[in-house]
């Protein structure tokens, strides 16, 4: 039951808010400029050469873009990659690929380290594995005690050797009293890989193994590890937050117009009912009863010049205009935020609220800049109710200590002894997909299937399937949605008939002539779809790779072609290179391999139609009725 | 939940080891999701007497399913060797074995899982193999061809049209004569177009190879569905938008049923219905009315009145027993989700029209009925689930039998139209004397309006004082003939001081509800009153809405235009529940609480005294069809204040002043059957 106090609480609306919504900014890689000097082990290359899904070691050609770490045997070779500069609260991204077995990793302040590591296929992740908080160690534990503490993430969300994976961190560094006291440990507010959330405020109480340093401190380098493995770097963006860094507004003034206003402005020529100086900038400083407009003017002082990302949350109608520009623009009900470029200093600010609804009035301002991590201007506001506000990210019900917003809860069905299949309307960008189903194997790999495409719509490891948007009360979703950390693929028709075989791009809506006939089981419960497309008929088997890390799928088609060339579509994407060894393909910029077994009948090639690339097998009467089987690997 | 009994019951099923492989995460949640004790302990119990009573005649056996199987039944079809196979709202099938047996202690077997909420399952005939199952999304013919068990073909007879709204269910399906299926789709939920995909709100046939054919238009929610041994197809109706209320309609094709939604379609090649979009206007006035200038409009055969013969009418059976299951044979039952139920629908035809009775039959199961089915030797199985909607009853899922003791009840058996009235026949001979008295019985006509809002009130209520009545010479029927017979209107017929022949028996359920779409031609037994069209007049039918002293939707004079001490807004949610359950107030603070309807059926919020809302509860629930007309708050000093009754989407404000005396205030819906769940706390401080 989703229980929620309405009366008679106060609220803090001060709540920090972990993730802020102004982007991070790029570290160049064009040279080594914003790290302490290197190590040999540590090179900037332009991009990957070599086969790093199968060899140990990175080579690139000459250029700047990637930062490739080669360990050596001794010290000027084996050294970390440290940051000229210091961070205490810090969102990061990056990007990172690994050669098979490595080892690295990704210390903040150079004490607390997400373990970068080939866990490629590990089913049960430890802290020692990809995304890991790693342990603590201390050696006067006693042997084989010395490692302690430690948070494995969520799940493996680790991705093969040889492709890039992306890291999203979001810390906040250990607090300080005066006396240099810790008053707060550092936290991991979230942790990201490969888009899957494998850590929410994971919280650190000292420096983790092979830290560079043993104290803690406000302030530390960002370090990458370089001694233990290969490990490429791209895409190195950080957003450094100044706790100190406060956002001001001075010469406050109010209008108060009474009754009940639609837009923002449609008072401005009427006369003020009151106004005056207010003690602070909330609406709660301004007497007032039942619907109304108010209008704030003032001084906003910024610290430094760059970009500020304003937001108001209101029951009611808002606007904040910087300098006589709109900057957060009203809504019906609520409003937009905006951001504006600004010097350091002062500027002039209007900030304008329209109360015509029931209920309580509220009012809050939230601001960031570079640096500055968002911060309430209207901090100090004590509305009595919180009606309304629960909904809006759980913050209400947080603040009043009540049980968790709904949204977190699932309903997991797992797969123990026999491959599953479970329809339900299957998450998909733009739209979900109706005529889907998702497929969960004892095995731990796991696809979504769409019956009126026959395409593949994401594959996936860890948790199968979250049912809780179906069999939750009436279900308003009605999706089944992939658990665990996921891949997903193009969503387009698997065979195409293409009209202009060269040019003719490929449909993206399933074709009229196909049809989906259902499917069968077979008696561990792996499915086989069947199809029609005209005089076609499709066998779709779909399971996971023997070792358990992939998919492996066969389509056997029989019948008669028809008179448009047909195709059988098997990747899309930017750009697909061979793999080195003739093994298969590389989809994308190094996003996951199609392996293609040597000595098929049939051969893909790579159509590249309007700028994108497609991999795909031309069908030919000689040979429709050999399967075409291929694996895919992530 | 009776967890201590069940778990002793178990062996059987513990060794056939199923949900093999379903587990729930979130021990927190899984305890949301099954049966909440703490929720079965606010469940409001249904007449305790009555329910004692029709024990005595049919005889409810709930089957024992296991803590962790969550039999949340859509679908039965019973096959050859006691054995029953049940769809789940989470699709699953289920084999049940032993669900006939004088204490149950069923066997479940998983047959197949993975369904998109199939809301029913049939048997395929000859020459076809296996069952076939409607899903969200398309009618499926599954089929274990290994012998293993366990179901290994899913074959796609035909996709269904969905836009992907949750409210677009698939009903059915029910096999036709002519050997094809035949689905009913449920509308989309609210909002501009409740029909985004084709076929929505329409009844469909599919041939085993998949090709459909639409044959009627205008459902909205028709959950049940059947065709009777004579061939003639009717499909029960929930309440909603254009919905005035609960009611069966026989189904022909090309006809309209009533909610305009699928019309958006009936241009599509294929559709036998004329009438378009535009051709139905938010029309205000009865069904019948709008029926008789656009006969295309086809209103029900029966209508069962809101809140008293349920108010989410489900699945429909035809007693096809021949006397094993009581002495109904040939007539129809028609199950209720919210209130738990089971009404009888007994038709007739008339100029050429279906007419005919609407009866409670039985009530007091463990859960909100979805599907009922015959199983051999004339059982009735009922499948239940409440997710969603919340029900009455102590359960959240599962499936009960109900068996014919053998004795025969004193009940209204049939009701005919006359000329001038009406033809009773019972079950037992009655009594003359008292059945001899014109004051016996009690009739009354009204009606619903046909609108675009959610529902309607009773209209048009106009008593109808009963003239003559005529007893058989073998008891077994009374002719009644009364004044202000309306064609159109459904006739409330009361008989309470009728009794049995012996003189003390009751009739166990005393009240009757005729839909006399045609008055038949014939013989009466009074003339024809001029005077009648005098008293025949329906007053104007007054909503509560008014500023009133427990209704204060005024600012009080006194509060000089400010708004009082302290505003609330209180809000509902889907599943009958409000989203605020404990409210804190000053003592003698004045309050103003903004009540808003965000549910898509009818709410209200009514403060009782401390301790009293179940009572009140309950006080409005035995309003019955009366109860519209104030808000189902029923005249008890129990009552402090109250909003109106308030429609899907709107809001009510009242002002009132927090009692002075601290305590806990319980608030409740008083709308039938929603008080039991939908409660909460005022806290005066």
């Amino acid at each position: 039951m989703h229980l929620r106090v309405v009366a008679s609480l106060s609220v803090l609306f001060a709540v920090a808010r972990a993730q802020s919504a102004l982007p991070p900014e790029p570290v160049p890689l064009a040279s080594l400029a914003a790290f302490k000097p290197v190590t040999s082990n540590w090179k900037l290359v332009g991009s990957l050469s070599g086969d790093p899904r199968r060899e140990k070691s990175l080579t690139g050609p000459a250029g700047t873009g990637v930062l490739i770490c080669n360990p050596g045997k001794d010290a000027a070779s084996r050294g970390h990659l440290f940051t000229g500069w210091e961070h205490g609260d810090i969102e990061l991204d990056l990007e990172f690929l690994l050669t098979p077995g490595s080892n690295s990793g990704v210390y903040l302040q150079g004490r607390y380290e997400v373990q970068l590591f080939d866990s490629w296929g590990v089913r049960d992740p430890k802290p020692s594995d990809c995304g890991g908080i790693y342990q603590r160690w201390d050696p006067a534990r006693g042997q084989g005690k010395e490692g302690y503490e430690g948070t494995a993430p969520r799940a493996n969300a680790c991705r093969a050797p040889g492709l890039w994976q992306k890291l999203h961190v979001e810390f906040q560094a250990p607090r300080f009293d005066a006396g240099g006291k810790k008053t707060q440990n550092a936290r991991f507010t979230k942790v990201v890989l490969n888009g899957f959330v494998i850590h929410e405020n994971t919280e650190v109480t000292g420096p983790t193994r092979s830290a560079a340093f043993e104290d803690e401190k406000a302030l530390g380098p960002l370090m990458i590890q370089g001694d233990h493995g290969p490990v490429a770097l791209r895409r190195l963006a950080v957003k450094r937050l100044d706790p100190g860094q406060i956002i001001k507004t001075a010469n406050l003034h109010y209008q108060l117009y009474a009754g009940s206003y639609s837009t923002v402005g449609a008072y401005d020529r009427e006369n003020p009912k009151a106004q005056g100086v207010p003690e602070r900038l909330a609406h709660s400083a301004v007497e007032k009863s039942g619907k109304f407009a108010l209008v704030f003017t003032g001084s906003l002082q910024v610290p430094r010049a760059g970009d500020y990302r304003f937001a108001i949350e209101t029951a009611g109608i808002a606007r904040l205009t910087v300098d006589g520009r709109s900057v957060v623009t009203p809504l019906d009900r609520g409003s937009q935020p905006g951001v504006a470029t600004l010097t350091a200093g002062k500027h002039d600010f209007r900030l304008d609220l329209v109360h015509n609804a029931n209920g309580q009035p509220s009012l809050e301002l939230i601001a960031e800049g570079p640096g500055i991590a968002p911060q309430s201007l209207t901090a100090g506001d004590n509305p009595a109710l919180l009606v309304g506000r629960a909904g809006k990210g759980g913050k209400g019900a947080k603040a009043a200590g009540k049980s968790a917003p709904k949204t977190g809860k699932k309903l997991l069905v797992e797969p123990k002894d026999r491959v599953l299949l479970q329809r339900g309307f299957v998450p998909f960008e733009p739209r979900k997909r109706l005529y889907a189903a998702a497929v969960g194997s004892p095995a731990g790999v796991h696809f979504a299937y769409d019956f009126e495409t026959g395409a593949l719509l994401h594959a996936w490891r860890g948790s199968f399937v979250d049912t809780f948007a179906m069999w939750d009360g009436r279900g308003n979703d009605q999706t089944a949605k992939p658990a665990g950390p996921s891949l997903t693929f193009n969503g387009k028709p698997a065979i195409g008939l293409i009209e202009y075989a060269a040019n003719g791009d490929w449909p993206t809506q399933p074709d009229a002539l196909w049809s989906s006939q259902g499917y069968t089981l077979e008696t561990d419960g792996t499915p086989v779809f069947l199809s029609t497309l005209s005089e076609i008929s499709v066998r779709d088997r779909i399971a996971p790779t023997p070792d358990g890390r992939g998919l492996s799928r066969t389509m056997q088609l029989k019948g008669k072609l028809p008179s448009w060339s047909a195709w059988v579509l098997l990747a899309e994407a930017e750009v697909i290179t061979p793999q080195r060894d003739g093994s298969g393909w590389i989809i994308g910029d190094r996003e996951w391999y199609l392996d293609w077994p040597a000595g098929a009948a049939s051969q893909p090639i790579v159509r590249t139609v309007n700028g994108r690339q497609q991999l795909a097998v031309p069908l030919r009467a000689a040979t429709l009725e050999k399967p075409i089987t291929y694996s895919i690997l992530w | 939940m009776n967890g201590k009994s069940f778990t002793s019951k178990f062996g059987s099923w513990a060794r056939t080891g199923i949900p093999a492989s379903l587990l729930l995460a979130g021990s927190a949640l899984a305890a949301d999701l099954v049966n909440n004790p703490s929720a079965a302990e606010r469940f409001a119990k249904p007449s305790s007497d009555l329910v004692e009573r029709e024990n005595l005649y049919w005889q409810r056996i709930p089957l024992p399913v296991p803590d962790d199987l969550v039999l949340e039944v859509s679908g039965i079809t019973p096959v050859v060797g006691k054995r029953l196979l049940v769809t789940t709202r989470r699709g699953e099938i289920w084999w049940i074995d032993g669900a006939y047996d004088a204490d149950p202690k069923p066997k479940f077997t998983l047959f197949a899982s993975g369904l998109h909420e199939p809301l029913g399952i049939i048997a395929a005939p000859a020459p076809q193999r296996g069952y076939y199952v409607a899903q969200r999304q398309e009618v499926t013919r599954i089929e274990d061809t290994n012998g293993d068990g366990r179901a290994d073909v899913f074959e796609t007879v035909a996709k269904l049209p969905i836009s992907g709204s949750y409210h677009e269910y698939a009903f059915g399906p029910v096999l036709a004569p002519n050997g094809n299926l035949r689905v009913t789709l449920n509308v989309a939920f609210g909002g501009a177009t409740q029909a985004p995909a084709p076929w929505r709100g329409w009844m469909l046939e599919i041939t085993p190879d998949g090709q459909m054919t639409p044959i009627a238009a205008g459902l909205r929610s028709p959950c049940g569905f059947l065709v009777t041994s004579k061939g003639d197809w009717f499909a029960s109706e929930n309440q909603g938008e254009w919905v005035g209320s609960g009611r069966v309609t026989h189904l022909t094709p090309g006809d309209f049923a009533g909610h305009p939604a699928g019309l958006a379609w009936s241009r599509l090649p294929g559709s036998t219905v004329r009438l378009r979009p535009d051709d139905i206007k938010d029309f205000e006035e009865p069904m019948t009315e709008v029926a008789k200038r656009i006969p295309s409009v086809k209103p029900p055969a029966v209508w069962l009145p809101h809140t008293v013969l349920g108010i989410s009418n489900s699945g429909m059976l035809e007693d096809r027993s021949a006397g094993k299951f009581g002495p109904f044979a040939g007539q129809l039952f028609v199950g209720d989700q919210g209130q738990s139920k089971i009404s009888r629908v007994v038709l007739e035809q008339v100029r050429g029209v279906w007419q005919g009775t609407a009866i409670a039959f039985r009530e007091g199961f463990e859960c909100g009925i979805i599907r009922i089915a015959h199983g051999e030797d004339g059982v009735l199985f009922a499948g239940e689930s409440a997710r969603g909607w919340g029900s009455v009853g102590p359960k959240q899922q599962g499936i009960e039998r109900l068996a014919w003791t053998g004795k025969t009840p004193f009940e209204i058996k049939e009701i005919h139209a006359q000329p001038d009235g009406f033809m009773l026949t019972f079950t037992q001979p009655v009594d003359r004397a008292t059945a001899e008295k014109p004051e016996s019985y009690h009739v009354a006509g009204f009606t619903y309006l046909y609108h675009k809002a959610y529902g309607s009130a009773p209209v048009n209520r106009v008593a109808c004082p009963v003239r003559k009545v005529v007893v058989a010479p073998d008891g077994l029927s009374v002719r009644i003939a009364n004044a202000c017979l309306r064609e159109g209107y459904i006739h409330e017929i009361r008989a309470p001081g009728l009794r049995a022949k012996g003189g003390t028996e009751t009739l166990l359920h005393g009240t009757a509800y005729y839909t006399m779409n045609r008055i038949p031609e014939g013989a009466r037994i009074i003339p024809l009153d001029p005077k009648d069209a005098e008293i025949c007049v329906a007053p104007v039918a007054a909503i509560a809405t008014a500023n009133t002293k427990k209704h204060p939707s005024k600012v009080p004079a006194d509060w000089a235009g400010d708004d009082g001490d302290q505003a609330i807004l209180l809000s509902t949610q889907p599943g009958l529940k409000y989203d605020t359950t404990l409210l804190t107030v000053k003592a003698g603070s004045r309050v103003r609480l903004v009540f808003r309807n965000a549910d898509d059926m009818l709410h209200n919020f009514v403060l009782c005294a401390p301790g009293r809302g179940q009572a009140v509860g309950e006080a409005a629930l035995a309003l019955g069809i009366d109860g519209n007309a104030q808000n189902f708050v029923p005249d008890s000093a129990d009552v402090l204040y109250h909003t109106a009754l308030t429609l899907p989407g709107a809001t009510d404000t009242i002002f009132f002043t927090a009692p002075a005396k601290p305590g806990d205030y319980d608030y409740v819906c008083t709308f039938p059957g929603h008080s039991a769940l939908m409660k909460g706390i005022l806290r005066v401080e």
